[in-house]
């Protein structure tokens, strides 16, 4: 009886670890396999790249409950080596236009939106927690809580079959970019 | 020999039962996103996208809501049932019936299983510059499987769970503090098939 308490107790105790870590490892696989699979559907398999998706219809939307108004640019960033660098230009619209970024856990760690930039050319660099960079112009530094993760820029859509509005907006998509930063101190 | 056999056998079986407790339980409270604030069929939670997010809510965010903005930003308001507390079914009509929120930017749109419906009118929602007003500033949406006059938003042919995001970017601070209170969009049962 004595014996049979003990195994209980080992397997509950064991049950509640698997069960935490599970939980806890949940949002960076399902993070993980969402990168890879955006990637893959823009057949890309690099990091620090801007994909400029067109608006999404059923059977595209790879991620749970996508915005059918918006306009996405992506891009998976790792800044385990190198620092990551995002030139943009804020838009002219009266629609809601936002840059943000996201932890491998979920957490939205930085947004911005086309009313609170402070300027209309945004220069952005994601460097790791513990990351060496010397800022060597305006660019606005975001320390980002994990090596890897995703920046998502969002364009509210008028109406998604209007062509013409559709065809502007992938080019203001267009002037979003990133690229890897050699800085030697890193 | 036999007696060292028989405590891995244990030590196995310990295992299996372990990993089957943890994956049941871990599956009986992420199987529905949790939400603290509801306003009467909407629910939504100020933690979504936030570094405040405790462990349960990252993995839901994950699950329902990838890539949320935290609330400071945008609010997600989710509803399942209609105003009268029943599940929404692709096989009846709705009416949702509103004014725009006080926001800069909203939108209304259905899912089936958290993903778009297919539709012959490549329509998944309706925002506030998409949505046909009358002229004293309310809308109605119509939540049908079939075509309806106005501001049809289809509710497809699949089964599913069907659900309905009210999105709401940089709202008011009058709107965020009365999250419970403040006026949303009724969901009307009108007809079944």
């Amino acid at each position: 009886m004595k014996k049979l308490a003990v195994w209980s107790a080992v397997t509950i105790s064991l049950a509640a670890l698997f069960h935490l870590v599970g939980v806890w490892y949940l949002p960076r696989f399902i993070t993980r396999a969402a990168i890879n699979r955006v990637n893959q559907a823009a057949k890309r398999e690099h990091y620090n790249q801007m994909i400029y998706s067109p608006i999404h219809s059923a059977g595209e939307d790879i991620i749970v409950l996508d915005n059918p108004d918006s306009m996405f640019s992506f891009a998976a960033y790792d800044v385990s080596e190198k620092p990551a660098r995002i030139k943009c230009v804020v838009p002219n619209t009266d629609n809601y236009w936002s840059i943000s970024f996201y932890a491998l856990n979920t957490d939205n760690f930085y947004v911005v939106n086309d009313r609170t930039a402070k300027a209309k050319a945004l220069d952005l660099v994601i460097v790791k927690t513990n990351g060496k960079y010397q800022k060597i112009g305006d660019e606005e530094i975001v320390v980002a809580p994990s090596d890897k993760g995703v920046v998502l820029v969002r364009m509210m859509v008028n109406d998604r079959n209007n062509k013409e509005e559709l065809a502007r907006l992938t080019e203001l998509q267009k002037q979003t970019v990133m690229q890897e930063v050699d800085h030697a101190a890193y | 020999m036999k007696t060292l056999l028989q405590t891995l056998l244990k030590i196995l079986v310990s295992v299996i039962i372990a990993l089957l407790l943890a994956f049941a339980s871990a599956y009986l409270i992420l199987r529905k996103p949790d939400a603290s604030i509801r306003n009467g069929v909407w629910t939504t939670d100020l933690t979504t996208g936030s570094e405040n997010a405790g462990l349960y809510q990252r993995a839901r965010i994950s699950l329902y809501a990838l890539w949320a903005l935290n609330s400071s930003e945008t609010l997600y308001f989710l509803a399942r049932t209609d105003s009268d507390g029943n599940r929404l079914n692709r096989q009846c009509v709705y009416s949702i019936e509103g004014r725009d929120p006080q926001t800069r930017w909203w939108s209304v749109a259905a899912y089936n299983d958290y993903h778009f419906i297919p539709n012959t009118k490549n329509r998944f929602s309706y925002s506030k510059t998409s949505v046909e007003r009358e002229p004293d500033g309310n809308w109605e949406i119509r939540l049908a499987s079939q075509k309806q006059e106005k501001n049809w938003l289809p509710s497809g042919d699949k089964d599913g769970e069907l659900i309905l995001a009210l999105r709401v970017y940089n709202p008011a601070p009058e709107f965020v503090q009365n999250l419970g209170s403040v006026s949303l969009p009724k969901i009307v049962k009108e007809s079944c098939q």
